[in-house]
């Protein structure tokens, strides 16, 4: 292959925003980006067939290792992930559009304490740079992603006036809002990368439910349909069905990558400068076994600690409608208060309805038997679900490692190792106990309580964070490797630390922020 | 009554409710949508097919708890197979007050925000900065 300027691996939101930028900041680079996946077919997508419930039960699983034990043919092209040693189990879409696929489309900013809980509150670390140094590209973020949310929320420094409304709140809004209203909390609309009116050629969701199987519509902002025509057009080769099997390293040099092209083939692709953005499980993997020399590589995996309530209520909500994660949240409680027993803070959200077959699938003990189907038929319509978010603080013994094994990918197995500490278990807690109390402040009839939920494993981040001592960091505050300078890393396996929100929009706006880096190095 | 449809109906007996679920083995479910793995540790655990069906459905529920007791995965792969089937037929979902309609091309109605909850919102705006 002829040499490129940049070789970025991974299509998803950090790989996809960077690319977009560099080539509109630095035109004359020629970019290539491989992505392993190929690209969705959105007519293919379960949404428009009858046993659509089935299907977040097999190809479209939103846990790799589920859809492979499927066996089902699928849009993606998964590795199996060892997570038997995991608290939390792995999510990720390995196709065009990475994670952003199949994600909820919830798009909270980090809030300007989690770049500094070292210096605030003497845990985990401070970031190498401040909210207000990304602040521009999370506005950035914000415009080509389309925000549908609502400015003036008391929880984080005035944001610019969102593109669209807020997703209607329907009736489990105001319930909701009912509850927090008479308890005095914090309570707002979420910003959501969803359309609640078309924009940028996209439609207005139609409020059908199941975005985590994607959006057919495109109406939920995916990195495929928002930023990957814009890079395309702006002269970005990307190159579905490559498999990236090693970045080549020479005399503290990356030369470029091998990877194997969809007819099995190995390409050698030389490139000045190499990007990594693969995910945190992805990237650590693909570094590892590079042999990259970074002691601190792989360590401090975080996901966010996470567990659940479900309440039901007497009165009738609005049944599995609506996108499932982009309704209201309250950061009341998500400052450090020296009163509690840990430090930083729980992020509470209330989350729209499953579809029947997942709610009867998570009944129980028993669940069969008409003591479930009573239950059921008291719950479907009738519920309310409060997701517990906790900030996950960096532990070097969480981390990703490689096994003996070489996988079908060609590159070797990888495995998790992740234990729940004790502070994010007193944070969990502290938020199940406030989620019950603002439930019943709402009206529930009944409320249960789920401590930990394991399957909500879709945050994957720190695996090589970013820092200035080359000990405990990966990278520097500019992405790239401290060992090997023209090799970056671009995704959330950055975070120094990640707060108790969904990361896409920080990776977004990281991407943006460092590819601005690279375009000031060329010119 | 068969083996299969004492299987189905112990799992998912439906109920009388005004719009009616029905029982497990009302919506068309065959032998060969389930595992057979499950079915066999079901009829050995109850001496046979024939003495499952004949049983109460006090001791077919015993007998099922026994067998989700002793091999956990192979009756989850059978609840599995049967909720599927169950919860995605028309008559079940009609029963639960839904549409059978797939969610596109037309997608759900959702209530605008109303009014009483925007009002509640200018309560939460007015506190002022809470972030630090």
């Amino acid at each position: 292959m002829d040499p490129v300027d940049v070789v970025v691996v991974g299509s998803g939101f950090g790989g996809a925003a960077f690319c977009w930028r560099l080539a509109n900041k630095a035109p004359k680079l020629r970019i290539v980006c491989l992505e392993r996946g190929g690209w969705v077919d959105r007519k293919a997508m379960p949404s428009y067939r009858r046993d659509w419930q089935a299907a977040s039960f097999g190809a479209w699983a939103t846990p790799p290792n589920t859809r492979l034990k499927s066996g089902e043919k699928t849009q993606t092209a998964d590795y199996p992930i060892d997570d038997t040693n995991s608290a939390f189990k792995p999510l990720m879409w390995n196709g065009v559009g990475g994670s952003t696929m199949t994600w909820a489309a919830h798009f909270p900013r980090l809030h300007p304490s989690d770049f500094k809980t070292k210096s605030l509150d003497g845990v985990g670390d401070d970031w190498p740079f401040d909210y207000f140094d990304l602040e521009p590209y999370y506005d950035e973020n914000d415009a080509i992603t389309g925000v549908a949310g609502l400015s003036g929320d008391p929880a984080y420094p005035p944001k610019p006036e969102r593109r669209m409304p807020p997703i209607a709140l329907g009736r489990l809004g105001a319930a909701a809002a009912r509850g927090f209203d008479k308890l005095g909390w914090h309570w707002w609309p979420v910003d959501a990368a969803v359309n609640s009116a078309p924009f940028d050629g996209r439609a207005a969701c139609n409020h059908c439910g199941p975005c985590l199987m994607g959006c057919p519509t495109g109406a939920k902002a995916s990195v495929d349909v928002t930023y990957w025509p814009k890079a395309i057009k702006s002269g970005v080769e990307l190159r579905p069905h490559s498999i990236v099997q090693q970045v080549d390293i020479e005399g503290g040099r990356a030369t470029g990558v091998r990877y194997r092209d969809q007819a099995g083939n190995e390409v050698v692709q030389p490139a000045s400068l190499v990007v990594v953005a693969g995910n945190g499980i992805g990237t650590a993997r693909l570094l590892l076994a590079s042999g990259l020399d970074s002691p601190a590589l792989g360590r401090n995996l975080m996901f966010h600690p996470a567990a659940y309530l479900r309440a039901n209520f007497d009165e009738e909500m609005d049944g599995p409608v609506g996108p499932v994660g982009c309704m209201l949240y309250s950061h009341e409680f998500y400052e450090t208060d020296p009163a509690r027993n840990f430090k930083r803070g729980v992020h509470i959200q209330v989350t729209r309805e499953n579809s029947l077959l997942s709610m009867a699938t998570r009944l129980g003990p028993p669940a069969w038997g008409e003591g479930a189907q009573q239950f059921l038929r008291k719950e479907f319509r009738h519920s309310m679900a409060v997701l517990v978010l906790a900030e996950d603080l960096p532990e070097a013994h969480n981390r990703v490692t490689l096994t003996d094994k070489v996988e079908a990918d060609g590159l070797p197995g990888v495995k998790l190792d992740y234990t729940l500490s004790e502070h994010s278990r007193r944070s969990l807690d502290f938020g199940l106990d406030r989620g019950e109390e603002f439930l019943r402040a709402a009206g529930a009839a009944s409320v249960l309580r789920i401590p930990l939920a394991p399957s909500t494993g879709w945050h994957l981040l720190g695996t090589a964070r970013m820092g200035s001592d080359p000990a405990i960091s990966v990278t520097d505050k500019e992405g790239r490797c401290h060992k090997v300078r023209n090799l970056m890393v671009a995704d959330g396996s950055l975070f120094p630390t990640v707060g108790a929100v969904n990361p896409g929009s920080t990776i977004g706006a990281l991407g943006l922020k460092l590819a601005d880096g690279v375009a000031r190095d060329a010119a | 009554m068969s083996f299969l449809a004492a299987v189905l109906d112990t799992l998912l007996p439906g109920d009388r409710a005004a719009l009616p679920l029905p029982p497990g083995s009302g919506i068309g479910i065959e032998a060969s949508d389930l595992p057979a793995e499950a079915l066999a540790a079901i009829a050995s655990e109850a001496g046979s097919e024939a003495a499952f069906e004949a049983a109460s459905p006090a001791t077919r529920t015993d007998i099922l708890r026994r067998v989700e007791a002793k091999s956990p995965s192979v009756f989850q792969a059978l609840l599995t197979a049967a909720l599927m089937r169950y919860y995605q037929s028309d008559a079940v979902m009609t029963a639960m007050g839904w549409r059978t309609d797939p969610p596109q091309p037309k997608g759900r109605p959702l209530a605008a925000t109303d009014a009483a909850t925007w009002e509640r919102l200018k309560k939460v705006k007015s506190r002022g900065r809470i972030w630090r």
